[in-house]
Parts: C-alpha cells; sequence; structure tokens
C-alpha cells in the first residue's frame, strides 16, 4: 500500500529526522509514504473565522493536489497522511468544512479553476499515527520488531493538536491510547502521566518564551516524576520546545536532569532495526540512554 | 496556419521533417582561409562600399565606417553649449560610470572593491540599471578553466575569429581573466550549469577548438546581470536611472572631468564632475546598420561613441558589424531577434529549403552570415515568408534527436517559450532564420588597464575597440563586460587615489568640435547622440509640435 | 466605450484592430506586438520598454478583453494585440529588496526569513503563477523558500526576468521575484560549489605560468600567426 504523503514545511527542515524515520519505517510496514510531488504550506492554524474562504484555500489546494498525486499511485486509498499534528489538525478541519459547505468548496474552487485543480471533497486526511493504528495494525508492527524497547519508560506526549478540535482528533480527547499502544508493541514501558496533552507553548516560542519555559517545565518535570526516561511525540513544534526548552531550563539553573525527547518514528526505526542517522536535531542528547539499554 | 507556420511554409518544413534522419550524421566541411576570405567580401555587409563612408573629421578622419556611424559623428550636439550652466554642479564625485549595463555595473562593484567609497561614486545610465543587452546574452561564456584547454588556446582562437587584427595585449588581458572571472561569480553564486561530477557544462561555439563556454541554461547573461545588480544595490552604489549622458565634459587641461547628463523624464540637465569617467554604454544595434533588424536593446544607440569622439578619443576596428547568422526570420513579431549560437552548437543544421545543409554550422559568425546571405541573395534555396522576409532553416529538433527528449527543455527554455508564444514547437519543427545586426565589433580604441587615449576617460564592454578585431566570438563579449568592467574599475581606483582634482569644467572641445562639423556643409543637419531610436509611425510624426518647451 | 474614428483612419487600408491604450483607443496593424502596436500609434517610449526581447522585464503589461472577465499581464514585447484589448504598461513596480552580504548568510530557511519574512504570509492563493509571462509556477518557489528547500527554490525560479508583475498580484504583499534572486544566489554559492579545475587555472595565471606563452605567441607575425590558427587541434566538439 503506498500513500499520498503531504510533509508540510518543519519537516523538510527542523524535523528531518522525524520524516527520514517514518519514510524507512513505512517500507517495512508496506504503509509507504510517498510525498506529493509539489504542496504548499497547509495554513499553520485553521480559520476560526466561518466566512474566511481565502484562508482555506490553501489547504483545499493540498487536498486537490493529493488527489492528483493520488491518481499517479498504484494501490493507493482516497488518503493524504500528515506527520505533523499542526498540518494534520488544519488540514482535517478544512477537509470536514467544505465537505459539509459545498457552497464553500464550490468557492474554492473557483479559485483553483486557472490551475486545472479541483477538489472532489472526497479525500480523507489522516495522521500516520491512524495508519499505523487503524490500518497496519498493532499486531502486525509487533511482528516486524526486531529489538524491543525494554527499559525504556516512555511518556506518550499528544500535544493539543492531535486531540482538538473535534473535527480534528485522532482518538479520545481525555484517554487518548494511541501512543501507549504503539509503545507496547514497540516493547517499552507506558508511563501514565497527567500532562499528556497540556499546551507546550506553541508559537509563543518566537516572542514570548516564559510562557513555553512554564509549560515545558510542568511537562518534563511531570514526566520525570512518574518514573518516564523518555518522552514521545508526534509534532515538530512540540518536540523542538520540550527539548530545546529543557537545555535552556538546565543552563539556568532550574532543572538539573533532563529528560530525551524522541518523534514516536525514531524509536519505531530503532525497534525496527533501523540504522538512524544521527541524533544531531536533538538538545537534550538522547545517545547516554540509548546506549545504556543497549538500542545503539 | 498549422502549428504556427502558414501552409505555404509548411511544405518546406515536410521536406525538412522528411530528410531529418539521413543527415544525422552528415557533418558539412568548414571552409578554408580562402574561401572564407571569398564569401565575406562577396556577401558580408562590411565589404559592401555602398553601406559605408569615410569619416569627415577628427582624429579618425579617412576611416571607412557605416554610413549610420558616419551620421552620428558628423552630427551637431542636441543641446546648446552655450546654453549649459556648468559653474552649478550638482554631482562632484570621484569616479563616474556611464552607463549600467554589464561593464558599468562589474566596473561599480571593483570602484568598491577597490577601496573607494560608495559616495564617492555615480552610476548614471539611460533607462533602467540593467537595461543593456548583457541581460540578453543567452548562449554563454567564455574561459579557459578546463585541463585540456588554456588561455594560449583561446587566445588563438580570438585572434584567428578576429581576423588577426585584434589588438594583443587586449586579447591576452581578456583570455587570461576569463578564469578569475567565473570563480568572482560562483562567490557571487551564479548558478552556472553543472554536470553530475560537478564540472562545468561547457559547449563549443563557432570559431572555438575547445569546448569552454560557460552557461546558466539560455539565460547566461540574464544570470550574470541579476547577480551583479544585486551585488550594486547591497552595496549601495548611487545611482541615477533614466538620466542618459549627452556629453563628456572636461577640464581646462584637457583631461576629461565628468559629464552632462539629462533627466529623460523631467528633462532637466545636471552637471557631474568627476576625477575619473567611465564609459560603458554599449554598442550601437539600434542605428541599424545596413538597414537591418538587431538583435540589440533598445537604448543601444552608439551613444558613447559620439560623445567620446567629440572629447577627442581615437576609435578603432568600426569599419566591421557583427551581423549574428541567425536572428529570427519568422513570425513577423520576432524578426530580428536572437536565436543563440547555442542552438547551433547543439547540433542544429542550417538548410535550405528543400532540407539540404548550406553551410557547416559553427564557422566564425561572419562567415556563417555570409554564407546565409550568400543563399537568400544569389540563390533560391531560401525560404520567403508571407511578408516577403528571406531566410533558411535552423533544424532544431535535430538536438533531441542527437541529445535525447528534453535536451531543448533544458538549454534552449527561453528559446522555445519565445517561439511557443507564437504556436511554434521548435523541437518539432524547424525554425525560419536569416543574420541580424548584433554587435559593434569595434569602438573607442583601450589599453589593458581601460584608458583611452583621453587623459580621465576609461571605457570597458561593447564601446570600446581592439578586444575582437574585425569579429567577435560567441561567448567573448559575456567575458569582455566582466573583464574589462573589472579593469576599469580597479584603474578608476588608482586614479581615485592619486587625487588629481579636476579643474573648471567646459565644453569648449564641442565648440571645437561645431566648428569641424561646420566645415563638412552637411546637406542635412543631424543631431547625436540619438538616446532613443524614433519607431513612431510617420502618419504620428508628422504632426509633432512642441507645445510646452516652447511656450517657455 | 466607442472609439473615435479620424479621417486618417478610416483611409487605412491594413488589416488593423482597435486596442485601447490607457482608455484611449487607436486602430493599429494586427500583426504587431502591444509594443510596438503603442510606437505606431504615436507613443514615444521612455518606460515600459527595454531589450524589447523577452529578457529585461520592463514591459509588464496589464490588460483586459472586451467581454471577458478575466485580467490578463504579459510582456508587451513578446504579445501579440487583440481586437478590444484595454491596456496598461507599469511602468515601475515598488517591491522593496533586502540588502545583505552573501558571505555572511547560509542557505537555510531562517534566512530566508529573516530578509523577506513576509513569505510566511503566503496564503497560496497562486495569483503570482497565474500572471508570470514566464510561466513560472512563482507560488511553489515561494513555498520551498518556506520549507528552507532553497535549492528547488531556486533551479523553479531560474527564468525569472525580475518583471514584477507577480509582486504587484499579491495579497500577501511578497516581492516574489526579490526572494528568488536571494534563493538563486544562495544555491549558486552555497551548494553549486564550482570545480577545483578552475581554481588550479586561476593560481596557474596568477603565477605566470603562460606568460612565456604569450609572450611568443604575440611576437609572431600576422603569417607565421595564422599558420598556428589552421594547425590548431579541436578537442571535443561532439561531445560537449
Amino acid at each position: 500500500m503506498k500513500y499520498s504523503y503531504f510533509p508540510g514545511c518543519n519537516l523538510k527542515t527542523n524535523a528531518k529526522e522525524y520524516e527520514h524515520t517514518a519514510v524507512e519505517v513505512s517500507k517495512i510496514l508496506d504503509a509507504e509514504l510517498v510525498e506529493m510531488p509539489v504542496f504548499n504550506c497547509c495554513g499553520t492554524v485553521h480559520s476560526m473565522v466561518s466566512d474566511n474562504t481565502m484562508r482555506r484555500v490553501a489547504p483545499v489546494r493540498i487536498l486537490s493536489r493529493s488527489e492528483e498525486h493520488q491518481k499517479e499511485l498504484e494501490d493507493t486509498k482516497n488518503t493524504v497522511v500528515t506527520l505533523c499534528s499542526m498540518c494534520s489538525s488544519t488540514l482535517k478541519v478544512v477537509n470536514e468544512e467544505v465537505k459539509e459547505d459545498e457552497e464553500m468548496l464550490q468557492k474554492i474552487n473557483w479559485q483553483l479553476e486557472r490551475d486545472n485543480l479541483k477538489y472532489s471533497g472526497h479525500s480523507e486526511v489522516k495522521h500516520y499515527l491512524e495508519i499505523l493504528r487503524d490500518e497496519v495494525g498493532f499486531e502486525e508492527i509487533i511482528k516486524k520488531v526486531k529489538k524491543q524497547l525494554k527499559g525504556m519508560k516512555i511518556a506518550s506526549y499528544y500535544g493539543c493538536m492531535l486531540l482538538h478540535p473535534d473535527k480534528a482528533k485522532i482518538d479520545d480527547s481525555e484517554t487518548p491510547t494511541v501512543m501507549e499502544s504503539l509503545t507496547l508493541a514497540l516493547g517499552g514501558e507506558v508511563v501514565d502521566w497527567p500532562y499528556f496533552k497540556t499546551c507546550c507553548g506553541s508559537y509563543h516560542v518566537v516572542d514570548k518564551e516564559d510562557i513555553v519555559n512554564n509549560q515545558v517545565l510542568k511537562i518534563t518535570e511531570g514526566a520525570k516524576k512518574r518514573g518516564a526516561n523518555a518522552i514521545i511525540t508526534a509534532c515538530p513544534l512540540c518536540a523542538y520546545n520540550l527539548d530545546s526548552q529543557q537545555v535552556f531550563l538546565q543552563k539556568k539553573g532550574v532543572i538539573k536532569e533532563t529528560i530525551p525527547v524522541f518523534y514516536f518514528t525514531q524509536l519505531m526505526a530503532i525497534a525496527l532495526g533501523i540504522k538512524l542517522k544521527n541524533f544531531e536535531d536533538h538538545h537534550v542528547d538522547p545517545k547516554p540512554l540509548l546506549k545504556s539499554l543497549g538500542l545503539i | 496556419m498549422i502549428r504556427g507556420y502558414p501552409e505555404s511554409m509548411r511544405k518546406s518544413i515536410d521536406k525538412v521533417n522528411k530528410t531529418r534522419d539521413k543527415r544525422i550524421d552528415q557533418i558539412m566541411k568548414d571552409l578554408t582561409l580562402e574561401e572564407r576570405e571569398k564569401v565575406l567580401h562577396e556577401f558580408h555587409p562590411d565589404y559592401n562600399p555602398a553601406y559605408k563612408r569615410d569619416i569627415g573629421w577628427g582624429q579618425n578622419k579617412g576611416d571607412n565606417v557605416p554610413n549610420e556611424v558616419a551620421d552620428i559623428l558628423e552630427s551637431y550636439p542636441i543641446y546648446d553649449p552655450d546654453e549649459i550652466d556648468l559653474s552649478q554642479i550638482d554631482y562632484d564625485v570621484g569616479v563616474l560610470i556611464i552607463g549600467a549595463g554589464g561593464a558599468g555595473t562589474a566596473a561599480a562593484l571593483w570602484t568598491v572593491y577597490s577601496g573607494v567609497p560608495k559616495d564617492k561614486i555615480l552610476l548614471a545610465t539611460k533607462l533602467r540599471l540593467g537595461d543593456c543587452n548583457t541581460v540578453m546574452a543567452q548562449g554563454g561564456i567564455q574561459a579557459a578553466d578546463r585541463p585540456e584547454d588554456s588561455p594560449l588556446i583561446h587566445y588563438l582562437d580570438a585572434m584567428g575569429g578576429g581576423h588577426f587584427k585584434n589588438k594583443p595585449e587586449l586579447v591576452k588581458a581578456l583570455v587570461s581573466d576569463g578564469p578569475k572571472i567565473i570563480k568572482w561569480h560562483k562567490e557571487l553564486g551564479l548558478m552556472y550549469d553543472q554536470n553530475e561530477d560537478g564540472s562545468f557544462v561547457e559547449n563549443a561555439g563557432g570559431g572555438t577548438s575547445r569546448n569552454r563556454m560557460h552557461c546558466a541554461k539560455d539565460y547566461t547573461g540574464m544570470e550574470i546581470f541579476r547577480n551583479l545588480k544585486d551585488e550594486v544595490i547591497n552595496n549601495e552604489i548611487p545611482l541615477l536611472e533614466f538620466s542618459p549622458a549627452v556629453e563628456l565634459l572636461k577640464d581646462e587641461n584637457g583631461r576629461v572631468a565628468g559629464a552632462l547628463l539629462y533627466n529623460l523624464e523631467t528633462k532637466e540637465y545636471s552637471v557631474v564632475r568627476a576625477k575619473t569617467t567611465i564609459l560603458t554604454t554599449g554598442g550601437f544595434g539600434r542605428l541599424h546598420i545596413a538597414g537591418f533588424a538587431t538583435t540589440n536593446h533598445y537604448g543601444a544607440t552608439g551613444d558613447g561613441i559620439v560623445m567620446a569622439y567629440r572629447a577627442g578619443a581615437k576609435l578603432r576596428d568600426l569599419d566591421s558589424t557583427q551581423f549574428h547568422p541567425t536572428g529570427a526570420a519568422f513570425p513577423e513579431q520576432i524578426v530580428g531577434l536572437l536565436i543563440t549560437e547555442k542552438v547551433r552548437s547543439l547540433g542544429a543544421q542550417v538548410l535550405g529549403k528543400n532540407g539540404e545543409q548550406i553551410c557547416y554550422p559553427l564557422e566564425p559568425r561572419d562567415v556563417e552570415a555570409a554564407s546565409i546571405i550568400k543563399v537568400t541573395k544569389s540563390t533560391d534555396n531560401y525560404v520567403e515568408t508571407p511578408t516577403g522576409m528571406r531566410g533558411v532553416w535552423l533544424d532544431s529538433p535535430l538536438i533531441e534527436e542527437i541529445r535525447g527528449k528534453g535536451t531543448i527543455d533544458k538549454n534552449l527554455a527561453a528559446m522555445k517559450r519565445m517561439f511557443s508564444r507564437f504556436d511554434i514547437d521548435m523541437t518539432e519543427d524547424p525554425i525560419l532564420v536569416h543574420p541580424t545586426l548584433h554587435y559593434q565589433n569595434g569602438g573607442v580604441e583601450l589599453d589593458e588597464h581601460g584608458y583611452t587615449s583621453v587623459p580621465g576617460l576609461l571605457g570597458a564592454g561593447e564601446i570600446s575597440g581592439g578586444v575582437h578585431g574585425k569579429n567577435r566570438l560567441m561567448g567573448n563579449s559575456l567575458l569582455e563586460v566582466n573583464v574589462f568592467g573589472r579593469r576599469a574599475g580597479i584603474t578608476a581606483a588608482k586614479e581615485y587615489k592619486r587625487g588629481k582634482k579636476p579643474g573648471k569644467l567646459t565644453l569648449s572641445h564641442v565648440k571645437k568640435a561645431i566648428e569641424q562639423i561646420d566645415t563638412l556643409n552637411l546637406k542635412k543637419k543631424r543631431f547625436s547622440p540619438v538616446i532613443l531610436p524614433e519607431y513612431r509611425s510617420e502618419a504620428v510624426r508628422d504632426r509633432l509640435i512642441q507645445l510646452f518647451e516652447s511656450s517657455l | 466605450m466607442a472609439k473615435a474614428i479620424s479621417m486618417r483612419e478610416k483611409k487605412e487600408e491594413l488589416d488593423t484592430v482597435t486596442i485601447y491604450i490607457m482608455g484611449q483607443g487607436y486602430k493599429v496593424p494586427s500583426s504587431l506586438t502591444i509594443m510596438k502596436a503603442m510606437e505606431y500609434a504615436g507613443f514615444k517610449l521612455k518606460r515600459g520598454v527595454g531589450c524589447r526581447a523577452g529578457f529585461c522585464g520592463a514591459c509588464a503589461t496589464v490588460y483586459r478583453k472586451l467581454g471577458d472577465y478575466k485580467i490578463y499581464a504579459n510582456l508587451a514585447c513578446q504579445t501579440k494585440v487583440e481586437d478590444g484589448m484595454y491596456l496598461t504598461q507599469l511602468p515601475f513596480v515598488p517591491a522593496n529588496k533586502a540588502e545583505y552580504n552573501l558571505d555572511e548568510i547560509k542557505p537555510s530557511i531562517s534566512t530566508m526569513l529573516r530578509f523577506y519574512p513576509e513569505i510566511a504570509r503566503c496564503l497560496s492563493c497562486n495569483a503570482c503563477s497565474r500572471v508570470c509571462p514566464q510561466d513560472i509556477q512563482v507560488m511553489d518557489y515561494v513555498q520551498y523558500s518556506l520549507q528552507g528547500q532553497i535549492d528547488k527554490a531556486a533551479e523553479l525560479a531560474f527564468d525569472c526576468i525580475q518583471c514584477g508583475l507577480c509582486a504587484i498580484r499579491c495579497p500577501a504583499e511578497i516581492p516574489q521575484y526579490h526572494v528568488a534572486t536571494l534563493a538563486r544566489r544562495l544555491h549558486g554559492r552555497y551548494h553549486m560549489i564550482a570545480p577545483d579545475t578552475l581554481e588550479q587555472r586561476v593560481k596557474e595565471i596568477e603565477e605566470g605560468k603562460y606568460e612565456k606563452g604569450f609572450e611568443e605567441l604575440m611576437s609572431l607575425s600576422e603569417e607565421e600567426l595564422k599558420k598556428r590558427y589552421v594547425a590548431r587541434d579541436f578537442i571535443d566538439q561532439k561531445k560537449a
């Protein structure tokens, strides 16, 4: 099976390792992510204003371009797969909105007309975690595991965008289980903790870093208190905030110990026996932990 | 019309398309030096006395040049010298550069690199920064940087192309600086085409014995200029656009000491005083020498030669004009526009109406042009368009037969786009060509540092004479603007540091020129520099009146 | 708007069309480009004219056709007139170009955002691509810049002639063609590294390796030089 994969902006810059491991893993699981030939920004945050059609052109353009891409792929579904939870949320919400509002879809299609594009309204947006859960299945993943993540005590961090709003959620927004199930499938230990969807501070990292510091302090300290030795996430921005701000807090003397932050696909790659490129993008060095557990 | 061509031309195209497979391995022999001489004498416009006359006054009196060049030299100034107030100086600078094309911008940048403070520089130009022939150069830039090549071989190629009439020191400077210029361009971020192994893509050109034509698709000049322009802005070099120079100014010691500029929009003049003036105004294509259409930019009216001549500078080699062998001959909207030599470099053959080759496609330009004119003038082997334009076929589809599908898209994007705007697909059908006026081979004589024969005046680029002798090779002009622009900039910086302040400004040299022109007893009083060519319809020109200015 | 027909125009026997230059009607031969038609009509061009061959970007022209809601744009020197064309030229496009020192910056998304933060405002409306006379996918290269894919942005934007039409149409007020210049220069400088042979040759020349050769060649008579020229060997002409 092949999926039309929409990377978004971050996967090409700050989260290259996320993309690399996801694509490699997808090949082993026969649920291959094939990048769209051209794509634009998802629009980042979906517009809350109901009549802001212009803001919805970008996501619908992606959906229509993906439909073109799907036609080129053999053995595929009417699905656009994302890795970034921000992209996932934006695309899902807009997709649902235009499906419900034919008039809006028509208006947007008029904008796309001169580019020879048209969105049918028949695609589904899925986060890669959903593909793993619903289409590959954890049983299948268990079969492919070569190295169990023994000794990894993993706090699954969902952040906001995977669980909110309702139109975009990939799991139960109060008691999600998809990342925990994945952890178990990979042979890791699940850590139960309360901060799995506490906001990381998001874009405030650009101009109000203190907000992000406070959030990150709360989240990472919370994970450590429950005995976690690793945090996994599915969002480049969450990962960046959790990872980089710990180093900042440590330098300031606010915290002593740091906890490494991984994309879930990185741990999958380790478990499925893929050699990881490097850990250059990490701020908190994960190598000591992985070495101590014999995972690298 | 069938795919861009009328039925009358389609018949001939069918023959071309049918003979392609047979021709693919047929290589025409190039001409011997004697055969070259013969075809040039019989058919090249340079050798036709009807198109030429002797200059009537001044330091090059008696030199035989095209009528259009003699016309602008034997012309009165376009202003009245007595109405100009030179006591009020508008810009007092160290280095004035006239003309912001390839040579002018290169000169400006190297003036800055060589330590002249930017507020002591003025770059003035007729139209916009970058309105020049450099941006139109498609094919490439020569530089002998491959192991199997050397500056010495490049020297020999250039001398032979110029019929051994080039000024040797200038050719030496040109070929020796070539690799240096490419290196500089790479520092500026130029995207020269590269092969997969990292080596430069280097093609052959007419008259070159090695592949040394560096290119950036078929936007080479554009790519060079975009980078130079970006650097001019990044370096905050003071710039005056829409301000052509109409005369050079001298001081009482006879040294060139600035220029008189004219604001095309407000119509006021301004006075620039400068320690050193660099003339980079380009060539004369828009004078339509011998009545030919031209590939040149709108502003290429030979203003620099006029101003330099009135200031006493020596000219040379203006008897020879470069006619590019392949200008578009159809459709009418683009007649005269350049079909880059790269089309032939990549393998396109030159064909008569029945699809047989008429000459070796990569002769030096003048020989190739004369060979084509021979066919359209003295045989019936040409193709005629509905408007009566004659041409021969350039078999562009052959390129993809030889090099594979997609070669034209990748290497000749600009060319393909130009024809596709008129529904012609050059990957499927050949294109019709005829020689077109392309380049001013001669000009103001320079030495290898950029000095002209008049103190205080430097030059670079197409304005200059001597580098190319009687004929320029493809890819040596983009190199020339960079090499001599750079050298002029460096020299100007040296002059600046020497610190000779210009004396009192004067136009006495122009008044003397007027006296000489008076003695010619011209039948028709002409004025120059031309500034912009006249393309308004006659019906309109007949009715022109000057309303606002005359009421002052 | 009905065009007033002069006695002279009535006499014209040419195949003509009527175009409206800045709202004023003129009868012009149908075979002309917009630029030549304007000159035929009597305009002596200073703005909106340059190389006249589709390379310099001076003659960006915007027009509508009678009975067609769409707005068109193209180069005046490369576009044939059509009957009922309402046109105006853009004499100038105001668009800020960032100033930078290429030596001190890196080919990264942060460089793009530092000098042109407005690219983040792109709505993906694609108005820029539609108006581009060079058929460049302008929006896509802006997006590549946003994704930090400088190489792809540079390649895609390569054919840009800097006419500025994209910047005029952009609702996000991005100066796309300047963004393209930055991307191309970063790519050309930091990704497309020159081969070592270039540096070697520059060094050889600076060290004077060819001086003797030049001295010899320059001392030859024209006849001797001709002999050398004729005897040249040709290398690599076919392969290119």
